[in-house]
């Protein structure tokens, strides 16, 4: 029994099996937003109307930010459940959709055709996206009272979801 | 490198060895100081305290301009992930995010913001992942310095090894005043013996074949 | 219907390995001959078993037969023959069921062509391979079974493999090579795992034992360099390595491989490193399993990585256990084998070969740290953490750079004892061909470090190696013989060491080009337009925007201009840049367009085409980039050669410094 061998292959062994199998655990794709419990950052965007937008406008009230685009599949499946929370929470909470590179006539037509449920920003140069720290679309940022981020959903959201996340925040 | 007389006449008993410890301090310097300039790089900032996403700060280096700052650019670039991609930097996407930070990568440098800065920046809203450079700190400490500690300790395993049998061949040496000229047929090492035995009978040797 | 067919067969596949296991060790211990008959006979059947099934899967796929999940998932009527045929490996169950035909095929070639003169470890060897078989037959009968019936109603089209996967011809290629080189480590990790279990490790092993090692590592240079050139030509970002998880995967065996190669040689010449070599070998197989982990459980973030399936568990439980299987093994075996009786000396040239080892150790424990890395972050400290290109590069190139100047000491070194100053006098004699090379570099305008140090590096051992791979024929044509003759005669004789020549020649070539194309690299970006400004210049070369139109098929749109290309106002043809959509993907795919000379590659690359037909255009043009490719390929001829058995011949001198004691 040669136990410098055994001893060093086991040291080996033991933390690679257990990193590995965290590793396996957890979902490659979701990565912790630095960003929660800080203040979201600040843009100045216009929608699709030409109209200046920027944080002020929430005046206090809770947030929910939501990046998307048309090429993004899960953004269509989640469009009517937005439009229906952003009804169901209509003076308590803002919903507005920030637009990761897209074409704005296409959000006009796709607007048109599912339903409106907030301001759609467009963001030249994706400044406000960057600031956010977004990896792809669909990713949602839910605000509290005082414009802190208090939470980051990647992929789509559920009525469910939302509604657990937005109850502590009225 | 000259070597001094005792080595010297070290290397006339067991020139192969000394030369090869030699040759190895050579190499082993050699990655060594390399790899410690890539660590030196990685160091040199340590990022703002304040850690704060959007109060960067004062710039702590100097504006760039024309020439310079494509190239610094392309530079950073390099050590930022693109986000959107699949492993790729900044520098390598032109995905629509890509050039948008590329963007901001430069614009950041010409108004003399440090590399350290903009890796700061991008930091506060992407985290750590968006460095492809990990910084030199805490845990991140070991995939620096544990290539470097495994090469060491191989590298003394190894000149342990040269050194034993160097004590081998010495005890060797004492024993047999011509030294052995060794063949070894090419495949066959159960021949090998018998041949030894053969070849250290005085024989008539035929030149080539 | 042929999914039950295709289903007995694997089930079969699987109760055949699990019976050549047990049957295998059991004839090893008892030294049974009826026993490894069996165990043979056993593997042969496996070999045939796991080709039927694959056949069964092809004629699935090429009748198109969507009551098989697996032909519902990748087939299409669309899909051209060929690709339909190669789709047998374009998703996780298929490349698995390939995974075991290859496994099959190495086996019974090995139980074949190593019939005779080994009945000491055959049957271990292959009980051995056998339990590695029935983890992979299991994940084919079970987990990722291809066979599986569509639950109905069964579709009549599915969407097609993965169209990422069918736009180059080297896709077709690349996944098979570099399977051919993971599965082949199978077999000399048998082998040592025979060894151990005899607690002998001679020179009758150790042969087949480099033979089986070295066709694997040849399959891996050239998988590995495919997967590059790939990259290149599909990926459009104008690289070939990116350092990603998946291609440092295939790295790492492919450099254990090499070191247990070498440090086989030294084992051959003097008896000892016998436990190293076998350790090596275990350790290049365990990576093998490692990397295919990595690669399939989604636990790295990869171009390449499967969607998180069930199998990534699985592959963690099996490699968890050929870990601990091997580690217990070693430890109560290695001890064993001893070096044989007087031979423990070390001379410069063996010394030489353990900082070959060290070298090359030190660079996969590089890679394997840096891969590995992030998931080791993430457990301890919890956040995400990226280790990439700027970390590969600091730390693996100096590493890198160290092995090319020990692939110009090594074999400057005398085998066994010499005298000081022939020595010196043959490591300082290469000096003026490093400073040629210095000077060649500054020639042609090299201003960078570490390209001069390649250069350097470079020209003192392509000397070493040119000087000692054509002395021996020179001293046979000083003796009358014609050249050619000397050198023919000399090749036949001893093919193992040209074949070593050969390979660190490919080496130096691929490192100086990789050194050349990464330092000298020129991009050139400029948004043309038909009618306003068509034309923009990238180095010598004009480039003039000829059409741009759309092409709209099955799976993507693609965006696509057409570009007249002049050198020096000579018209060099066209080229024709794409910005590919798929349907199925985030972001869009830019093909770009190659134009490859021997000096330099002219790459383009469409970024983006506005809505007014403008196009953004990306021209880089790179020098040397071919000879990367063309470096590999002298690679791994020379590997092949060293696979050739030399011609038998009267036995040598015992003085004088013949082909065999210069090199390998």
């Amino acid at each position: 029994m040669n136990r410098k061998i055994l001893l060093a292959g086991l040291l080996v062994i033991a933390p690679l099996l257990v990193f590995l199998g965290i590793g396996l655990s957890k979902n490659p794709m979701q990565i912790d937003s630095p960003l929660i419990g800080k203040p979201a950052p600040e843009f100045d965007l216009e929608d699709l109307d030409g109209q200046p937008w920027n944080l002020e406008r929430l005046q206090g009230r809770p947030a929910v930010i939501n990046f998307w685009a048309t090429w993004c599949q899960p953004c269509i499946w989640e469009h009517p459940i937005l439009v229906d929370a952003s009804r169901r929470y209509r003076d308590q909470v803002q919903f507005v959709g920030v637009i990761l590179h897209d074409e704005p006539d296409r959000i006009r037509a796709m607007v048109a055709q599912r339903g409106v449920w907030g301001p759609s920003l467009i963001d030249p140069g994706s400044t406000a996206a960057i600031a956010y720290g977004v990896y792809g679309a669909p990713e949602t940022y839910f605000l509290d009272k005082d414009g802190i981020i208090v939470h980051k959903q990647v992929g789509p959201v559920t009525p469910e979801l939302l509604d657990e996340l937005l109850a502590p925040l009225l | 490198m000259m070597p001094s007389a005792k080595k010297l006449q070290n290397m006339r008993r067991l020139p192969g060895l000394v030369v090869a410890r030699l040759l190895s301090i050579a190499l082993l310097s050699m990655g060594l100081s390399l790899m410690g300039a890539g660590l030196t790089t990685a160091q040199s900032q340590p990022p703002p305290g304040s850690g704060d996403a959007f109060v960067l700060g004062l710039p702590e280096g100097t504006p760039l301009s024309g020439r310079l700052l494509d190239e610094r650019t392309e530079e950073v670039s390099r050590d930022i992930r693109c986000p959107v991609c699949q492993g790729l930097a900044v520098a390598d996407s032109f995905s629509d995010t890509a050039v948008a930070m590329k963007a901001e990568v430069k614009q950041m440098l010409a108004e003399g913001y440090s590399d350290e800065q903009v890796f700061a920046y991008f930091e506060a809203s992407y985290g750590e992942f968006i460095r492809l450079n990990p910084t030199a700190e805490g845990f991140n400490m070991v995939v620096w310095i544990a290539p470097v500690i495994v090469l060491l300790i191989g590298f003394s395993i190894v000149a342990l090894r040269l050194r034993s049998a160097s004590k081998a061949a010495r005890a060797d040496d004492a024993d047999t005043s011509e030294p052995l000229r060794e063949q070894v047929e090419e495949d066959d090492l159960a021949d090998y013996l018998d041949r030894v035995r053969k070849d250290l009978k005085p024989t008539k040797l035929e030149p080539g074949t | 219907m042929i999914s039950y067919l295709g289903l007995g067969l694997v089930l079969t596949a699987l109760l055949v390995c699990a019976v050549g296991a047990p049957v295998g060790f059991v004839a090893g211990k008892t030294r049974s001959a009826s026993g490894l008959t069996w165990t043979r006979r056993l593997a042969f059947t496996f070999a045939l078993l796991m080709l039927l099934a694959n056949l069964v899967m092809e004629w699935a796929l090429v009748t198109r037969d969507f009551s098989v999940s697996y032909v519902a998932q990748v087939g299409s009527k669309a899909t051209p023959l060929h690709i339909t045929i190669v789709s047998l490996w374009s998703s996780l169950e298929g490349s698995i069921l390939f995974w075991g035909l290859i496994l099959g095929l190495y086996i019974a070639a090995f139980a074949y062509f190593e019939r005779r003169g080994h009945e000491d470890y055959m049957a271990y060897a292959l009980g051995a391979m056998f339990a590695v078989s029935v983890f992979f037959s299991f994940l084919i009968a079970g987990p990722a079974n291809p066979f599986t019936a569509t639950p109905p109603p069964i579709p009549t089209d599915g969407p097609g493999p993965n169209p990422l996967l069918q736009n180059h011809v080297l896709m077709i290629i690349h996944p098979p090579t570099l399977y051919f080189g993971y599965v082949g480590m199978t077999v000399p990790f048998g082998m040592a795992v025979a060894a151990l279990l005899r607690g002998q490790l001679g020179a009758t092993w150790l042969k087949p034992l480099r033979t089986w090692l070295l066709i694997p590592c040849a399959f891996l240079s050239v998988g590995i360099m495919l997967g590059g050139w790939w990259s290149y030509e599909v990926l459009g970002w104008g690289g070939y390595w990116a350092w990603d998880p998946v291609e440092n995967a295939s790295f790492l065996p492919w450099l254990t491989g090499i070191a247990a190669l070498h440090s086989a040689i030294v084992q051959q010449r003097r008896g000892t490193l016998k436990a190293w070599t076998v350790i090596l070998v275990m350790v290049t197989f365990l990576l093998t399993i490692l990397g295919t982990f990595l690669t399939r459980s989604g636990v790295v973030n990869s171009v390449h990585s499967f969607t998180q399936t069930p199998i990534g568990p699985m592959f963690l439980i099996f490699l968890g256990i050929c870990l601990v299987a091997t580690v217990i093994l070693l430890s109560l075996r290695v001890d064993k084998l001893a070096p044989e009786p007087g031979k423990e000396s070390l001379f410069a040239r063996e010394g030489a070969f353990l900082f070959n080892n060290l070298l090359l150790i030190a660079l996969m424990f590089t890679v394997l740290i840096g891969t590995l890395f992030p998931v080791a972050a993430e457990a301890v400290r919890g956040v995400k953490v990226s280790v990439g290109e700027p970390y590969f590069n600091r730390m693996a190139v100096p590493i890198f750079m160290a092995l090319i100047l020990l692939m110009g000491i090594g074999p400057a070194m005398p085998w066994g004892r010499a005298d000081g100053k022939a020595m010196r006098r043959a490591l300082l004699l290469p000096l003026p061909a490093a400073a040629a090379g210095v000077l060649v570099a500054l020639a042609f305008g090299a201003r960078s470090a570490p390209v001069l140090l390649t250069a350097a590096l470079a020209g003192y051992t392509l000397w070493v190696t040119f000087d000692q791979g054509s002395r021996p024929a020179r001293q046979r044509a000083k003796r009358g013989d014609s050249m050619s003759a000397a050198v023919s005669t000399t090749v036949r004789k001893a093919p193992r060491v040209y074949g070593a020549y050969i390979t660190h020649f490919g080496v130096v070539m691929t490192a100086v080009a990789i050194a050349i194309s990464a330092s000298y690299q020129d991009t050139y970006e400029a948004t043309l337009k038909m009618d306003e400004r068509p034309t923009m210049e990238a180095g010598n070369y004009t480039l003039t925007l000829d059409k741009v139109w759309v092409d709209n098929q099955a799976h993507l749109t693609a965006q696509k201009a057409l570009l007249k290309v002049e050198q020096s106002g000579k018209s060099r043809g066209t080229l024709e840049p794409a910005l590919n959509q798929y349907f199925t993907q985030r972001e869009p795919l830019s093909t770009p367009a190659v134009r490859t000379a021997l000096t330099h590659d002219l790459y383009l690359t469409v970024m983006n085409v506005g809505r007014d037909g403008s196009v953004g255009l990306r021209a880089i043009v790179t020098p040397a980039v071919v000879w990367i490719w063309i470096g590999v390929f002298i690679m791994t001829a020379g590997t092949f050669l060293c696979l050739v058995p030399p011609k038998q011949g009267a036995p040598r001198p015992v003085t004088g410094r013949t082909a065999e004691e210069a090199a390998s």
